[in-house]
């Protein structure tokens, strides 16, 4: 069986910056795994019998990358990102099982024809898992993240941003 | 295929639902199409604008996406909850269709019929307004309803039946 969670970077809320035009956000630390993607991957490990495997796969942004470490570090046997669509790339992968923390899980894995027992959705309040510790995170630091090749998806195009609340940052 | 109406997936009935079905009444009559709701409370939806009501308890994805190649509706608009998100995600999976998800508000773009989604992002310090998908079809996105203003009621009697 194989398991293939999909995590998505999150950007570091205390370490923005905001340009002088105050029209956009620049972040300055590295992405890190959400709370739910953490849970995610400790349901997968959870579950992961003999023979089993378990998969992270991020995308998007080359950003997201970063927050694939924790997941190694937490036990994944790979980690793979993907520029293009997460659902071709989990297809691309063998994703027997997906798991992940929001709706983009659920189109995976009705992109794939998954049963719907087969697709596990963690819910967005649950408890965050335990945190690996540094041995281990040194040791994921040197694992390769794999690249998977997928059709981009159906666009999204942005049409102007503008900031909030830039006295708040 | 000739993609045209608003459909709503409103399961179960609630408050939110109202605001969501008021908001989505308002477009229908800016694009001057039907306005679809699959629901279980067929007479609070007419009551808040639905031109047409599929009655069902419960309506998973697969059927939905069976009626949406039937129906072509343009645009299916969600609450964004995680069971809604289940639903919604799922039938854009099936359809091979974007969704978009954390919508604070909807506009539509009448020149290309495109749904704008405004979403909060960086902890709500930025807003950034984007068309869901200005070539997919449907449209699909998940609104946060407790967001959107309480609708003025546009009653109507619908056409009712069970969903398929």
């Amino acid at each position: 069986m194989r398991f293939v969670v999909l995590c998505h970077g999150t950007p570091d809320l205390t370490n923005l910056s905001i340009s002088k035009s105050q029209d956009r956000v620049f972040e300055k630390g590295k992405r890190s795994l959400s709370g739910p993607d953490a849970v995610a991957v400790e349901v997968a490990l959870q579950k992961k019998g003999p023979g089993d495997e378990v998969i992270v796969l991020g995308w998007g942004d080359e950003a997201n990358r970063d927050a694939l470490r924790k997941p190694l570090a937490m036990g994944a046997d790979r980690a793979a990102w993907t520029a293009g669509d997460p659902a071709a790339a989990a297809k691309t992968l063998g994703a027997d099982v997906i798991v992940g923390a929001g709706v983009d899980a659920a189109r995976a894995g009705g992109a794939l024809g998954l049963p719907e027992d087969r697709v596990w959705l963690v819910a967005p309040d649950a408890a965050v898992p335990r945190i690996p510790n540094a041995l281990a995170a040194m040791k994921s630091a040197k694992r390769p993240i794999e690249t998977v090749e997928a059709p981009s998806p159906p666009l999204l195009s942005l049409r102007w941003a503008t900031l909030l609340a830039a006295e708040e940052a | 295929m000739d993609w045209s109406g608003i459909a709503v997936y409103a399961l179960p009935w609630s408050p939110a639902s109202a605001r969501l079905v008021g908001r989505a009444r308002e477009m229908a009559n800016m694009l001057g199409v039907y306005l679809r709701v699959v629901t279980d409370d067929a007479a609070a939806a007419g009551a808040h604008g639905a031109d047409e009501v599929l009655t069902a308890d419960a309506a998973d994805a697969d059927r939905l996406a069976r009626w949406t190649r039937e129906a072509a509706p343009e645009i299916w608009l969600f609450e964004d909850s995680p069971a809604a998100a289940r639903v919604a995600g799922r039938l854009a999976g099936l359809l091979g269709a974007p969704v978009q998800e954390g919508a604070v508000s909807i506009d539509l773009d009448l020149n290309d019929r495109s749904l704008l989604v405004r979403l909060e992002t960086f902890g709500g310090r930025q807003l950034e307004e984007w068309a869901a998908a200005p070539d997919a079809r449907p449209q699909i996105a998940l609104v946060q309803t407790s967001r959107l203003s309480d609708p003025i009621p546009e009653a109507r009697e619908p056409e009712t039946h069970a969903l398929p």
